[in-house]
């Protein structure tokens, strides 16, 4: 009962996005996960990421006559959602790729920018783990905290800061458990996403209570599932209907590595300080060394060593790497970390897809085929 | 009398325009199947005029061939791209007009042209969203449609096909028919889906009034209805919106003699 | 009387550089990386860099440098390298990647089978995103299949020119930072040392030679234009892969020399010039002689482009610490590296300078850095100069993704708009 309400709510927010940002004023619209969301939320702004499930009317000229057709589907979703809604803030991610590098650019020389617009451009690095970039993110984040102060004319503290991230430590937390739920089979995958989902977009003390009431919910339930057990990997790929359209898979993924999936809950940010300049340095150790990296980021190994220890935590039987057409950095992950995976003979498959699932069909089919193959038929 | 020609090899189809020099008067036109071999369609082109018309070989003093198989053309005298060609043309029947589309077997061309019927500026479908024409035969015979019926199975209540790449839009229609989708929304939705990619070639160089469609696809009522709507204008589609192209090229062959 | 636009193919419409030490130089550059590596006795370490890494430091530590991406290019060049990017699609990577990185990662993977027997194996790797993302993930890829060591340079990009932004401070001094790092790098993994002194040395070679290169592309303002396109895409590879090295001087003090007689004597590139267009993006490799005499024929040359541009850069060499700066500076303002802003100011320019007639983008379904945006930029240029241009769809060494007639029809499309304009 209470999972169906909040379904209906997120859908609703979803199906009317226009309206669910003219209630929300202070919605701050970012692409990527390593944005410091515990400063969005200092200020005040609901951080709210650009999810492929969301529905709206292209009122305006479409991203084919901007885009050539090879260019990064996910991003041309994007620029299409930014010239088709009315996006008062946003923070736009640099140094992430070769298709987001110029998306501003790109919006800026097609008149597409709305009045008022207040953005800012987070230039992050690309290397992570080591000193240097940690160094630099924080200093970067101090200009994101400054470029705040002087969009909204306050200060910020370190109570403020501190409240705010031990919010998001907490929403990490139970997004965390949920998601062990799921491998205890409390949960379906579908409803972690669902909640998930739920968790980017309202603001964050409401998330927590809604997460919390689920848990509560699911404590009893319990299902036993005889489908193989897969993880699904993969960095941008983020819609999530493709549990609900793939049932088999639903069942079949005990473990997601997705960029919005647990790869943003695995990390916790030390707030033990009231010195502001000590907890910025904490939450860039967070992001830039803690947080597992994506694929465009240089952090050699540290992919391939987070998932093969959950495929052994899991006792999976099998890997499913899925990604965007046109991504270069996920195509080129997938190829790298399947050859890790190939060396210990653990099956793959590998879908491509796009951000509205056009290839359903398609994908299903490969999804039941190999689940056939690494199961016992 | 003088006359000049004007022929255009397209990838399905190969026309040709005869004109009358001094009257600019267009004295027969002829469209056949492209073929496989171009040089010889090329050639029968001209033997059908001349059967229709009963003038002389040595009577045609100019030719300019365009199209994609324009070098094939032997007997042309000169060659010029299918997008002059298009501007000449439909400056000549629609002095108004300031965007061209045309929509052909292999290429979409999205056109601009002044009241002179210059070329200013074109924009045209990238490789892997090509054979628009060829995509509607191929879907018209999966649903089991003649093409020219097409348009009148299209139904408003379409069901959507998004992918742009040509190649993926047919395996996504494959996938509505197992889905078991009505087979009209299906023709609809495929209409639905060569407007939206012919609007956004045009949404490139942008939209300015009169509007005209030319090429095989043009005969398609559904596929202009469909363009009405997307583009908040009513595009004007000529009598023979296939022979527009050689027509132009038989205009530039008129305005080279004048030269001569 | 009546004028025939196709000339006689046969005949040649362009005039022969007679320069040649670059192209000797790059081929005993290659047979030299094939066999000093081999002699125990020389220790000669060999690294793979991208075209925008930072190379003076690894010459400066007598390092041999090699280009996976120049590799590549004379791969496609020889028109091996739609098999060597099959197998590297045949291997599990996909066909939607950089073709320069599928062309090398299929000789990688396949050495025996490819043109010189793929390149000398490395003993590190230095990457560097100034000229896209796709490198770091290709370089990673070269990393993990060979297990050995990679630096990724990472010089975040400089936005909002338009506005008059700079380089911020701290990216700046992480960028510099990184060059510390770099040395550090090279020493722990090559046991090979560089001093404040090898390095100001390397570096004033390299800024020489860039010079010298630099006013060859200047030269090539003069009407008629003393070097076309494919010229230039030719005569760069020093540029690019040998980089303060002596040489590379040598070199360009005997194309300049040429350039300067060809201006005096008012010879050009083609011998009847008419029209003067710009390039975008990196050549068409496999296609490069067919496309750029086929025009010259109709009398279209190219005096200026965006690609061999990109290696125009110098700095101070006074001293080290200064050297350092502007060296970090240099190599995260690359053109690939600043914004789209940049790109219409700098072709518009370049159309101004180089009294252009129009410019054509190629649209490198393979260089999605290169690429992303141009529909956007053809459109401000146009408005900023009044000059028309025109996309045209290839790829740098995947002739899989070039249909040869789409591209006549736009490029003689842009040329009859052009010829109509000056009638």
């Amino acid at each position: 009962m209470i999972f169906q309400k909040l379904t209906s709510e997120i859908d609703t927010a979803l199906n009317n996005f226009d309206e669910y940002l003219e209630e929300n004023n202070n919605a701050m619209m970012y692409f990527t996960a390593d944005i410091p969301l515990e400063i969005i939320s200092a200020f005040n702004f609901i951080p709210i990421r650009i999810p492929s499930e969301i529905e709206f009317n292209s009122k305006n000229k479409s991203t084919n006559a901007i885009f050539q057709p090879f260019i990064c589907s996910k991003s041309r979703q994007m620029l299409d959602f930014l010239i088709n809604n009315n996006i008062k803030h946003a923070i736009f991610s640099e140094n992430h790729c070769d298709s987001l590098q110029n998306l501003y650019d790109v919006l800026r020389l097609n008149e597409s920018i709305p009045n008022n617009f207040q953005y800012f451009r987070f230039l992050l690095p690309v290397n992570r783990g080591g000193k240097a970039e940690t160094k630099y993110y924080q200093k970067e984040i101090k200009r994101l905290v400054t470029w705040f102060e002087k969009t909204t004319g306050e200060k910020l503290t370190s109570d403020k800061l501190k409240s705010s991230i031990t919010l998001h430590n907490t929403k990490r937390k139970l997004l965390n458990t949920i998601s062990d739920m799921v491998l205890e089979g409390k949960i379906q995958n579908n409803e972690l996403f669902k909640l998930k989902l739920g968790s980017d977009m309202f603001p964050v003390q409401k998330s927590i209570d809604l997460l919390n009431s689920i848990i509560d919910d699911r404590q009893t339930i319990k299902e036993s599932n005889p489908s193989p057990k897969v993880i699904l990997s993969g960095s941008m790929f983020d819609n999530f209907e493709i549990f609900e359209k793939i049932p088999v898979l639903n069942n079949a993924v005990a473990f997601n590595d997705l960029t919005f999936g647990s790869r943003s809950t695995t990390f916790e940010i030390n707030n033990q300080s009231d010195d502001l300049d000590t907890i910025l340095e904490n939450i860039s150790k967070a992001y830039i060394k803690d947080r597992i990296s994506d694929s465009v980021h240089f952090y050699p190994n540290q992919r391939r060593d987070y998932l093969l220890s959950n495929f052994e935590r899991t006792k999976a039987k099998g890997v499913i790497f899925i990604y965007y057409s046109f991504c270069d950095p996920d195509a080129f992950e997938t190829r790298n970390l399947s050859r890790h995976l190939e060396k210990r003979d653990i099956p793959i498959l590998t879908l491509v897809t796009d951000p509205k699932l056009t290839n359903i069909e398609q994908l299903a089919t490969r999804v039941e085929a190999f689940l056939e193959r690494i199961g016992d038929l | 009398m003088k006359y000049c020609l004007g022929v255009d090899i397209g990838s399905i189809s190969a026309k040709a325009v005869l004109m009358e020099v001094d009257s600019k008067k267009i004295s027969s036109w002829t469209v056949l199947p492209t073929g496989f071999d171009t040089k010889k369609t090329a050639n029968t082109l001209v033997e059908n005029l001349i059967e229709k018309t009963g003038i002389k070989i040595d009577d045609i003093v100019y030719t300019v061939s365009t199209g994609y198989s324009r070098k094939n053309v032997e007997f042309s005298t000169q060659q010029v791209t299918e997008l002059s060609c298009q501007a000449k043309g439909i400056n000549h029947l629609f002095p108004n007009a300031r965007t061209v589309i045309d929509i052909g077997g292999q290429d979409s061309k999205a056109i601009r042209i002044d009241e002179n019927g210059s070329l200013l500026d074109f924009e045209m479908n990238d490789k892997c969203s090509a054979g628009t024409g060829r995509f509607l035969e191929v879907m018209a015979r999966s649903l089991e449609i003649p093409l020219e019926m097409m348009a009148s199975h299209s139904s408003d209540d379409f069901v959507s096909i998004s992918s742009t790449c040509t190649v993926f839009a047919e395996s996504e229609v494959v996938s509505r028919i197992a889905q078991g989708a009505n087979r009209d929304s299906i023709v609809g939705g495929i209409h639905q889906s060569i407007a939206t990619k012919v609007k956004a070639l045009v949404d490139r160089i942008g939209v300015k009034p009169d509007v005209v469609i030319t090429g095989g696809v043009a005969k398609n009522q559904a596929v202009v209805d469909a363009l009405e709507e997307k583009l908040e204008y009513k595009p004007i589609v000529p009598d023979e919106p296939q022979i527009t192209g050689a027509l132009g090229a038989a205009i530039i062959a008129a305005g080279k003699i004048g030269n001569i | 009387m009546i004028e025939k636009i196709d000339r006689d193919p046969t005949e040649r419409a362009y005039n022969k550089l007679k320069s040649n030490s670059y192209k000797k130089y790059t081929i005993s550059y290659y047979r030299n990386s094939k066999i000093l590596p081999k002699i125990p006795l020389l220790n000669k370490k060999v690294a793979w860099v991208t075209s925008g890494a930072p190379v003076e430091i690894l010459v400066a530590a007598g390092i041999m440098p090699l280009y996976p991406e120049n590799y590549a290019a004379i791969v496609g060049g020889s028109k091996q390298s739609v098999d060597a990017c099959i197998i590297a699609e045949n291997d599990g990577y996909s066909n939607e990647l950089c073709s320069y990185a599928r062309c090398h990662l299929g000789t990688v993977i396949n050495p025996s089978g490819s043109l010189m027997g793929g390149l000398s194996k490395p003993d590190i790797i230095v990457s560097c995103n100034n000229i896209c993302g796709t490198v770091l993930k290709w370089f990673q890829s070269i990393s993990e299949y060979y297990d050995i060591p990679h630096f990724h340079f990472d010089t975040p990009p400089i936005v909002d020119t338009k506005l008059g932004k700079t380089q911020e401070n701290h990216v700046f001094h992480y960028v510099r930072d990184q060059l510390d790092d770099y040395i550090e790098f090279i020493k722990t993994h090559t046991g090979k040392r560089v001093t404040e002194k090898k390095i100001m040395k390397v570096l004033r070679l390299a800024n020489k030679a860039t010079l010298l290169w630099g006013e060859i592309l200047d030269s090539c303002k003069a009407t008629p234009t003393p070097l076309n396109c494919p010229d230039r895409f030719i005569t760069m590879a020093p540029i690019v892969a040998q980089r303060g090295m002596k040489k590379t001087i040598t070199v360009y003090e005997e194309l300049l020399e040429e350039v300067h007689q060809r201006v005096d004597s008012k010879t050009g590139a083609i011998k009847n010039e008419k029209i003067r267009l710009l390039w975008d993006n990196i050549a068409i490799w496999f296609y490069l002689y067919p496309f750029f005499n086929k025009l010259a024929q109709r009398g279209v040359v190219f005096p200026v482009d965006t690609y061999t541009h990109a290696w125009n850069m110098t700095g101070s060499v006074d001293n080290y610490e200064d050297a350092m700066n502007d060296y970090a500076k240099m190599y995260s303002h690359v053109y690939l590296n600043q914004d789209l802003s940049y790109r219409v100011e700098l072709i518009s320019k370049f159309i101004k300078e180089y009294e252009l007639d129009g410019f054509v983008l190629h649209s490198n379904k393979a260089c999605k850095r290169y690429s992303m945006g141009m529909l956007s930029y053809k459109k401000a240029i146009t408005e900023k100069t009044g000059v028309p241009g025109v996309i045209i769809d290839g790829d740098m060494v995947d002739s899989r993704n070039f249909s040869e007639e789409q591209t006549w029809t736009r490029i003689e499309s842009l040329i009859e708009m052009i010829e109509a304009r000056k009638s």
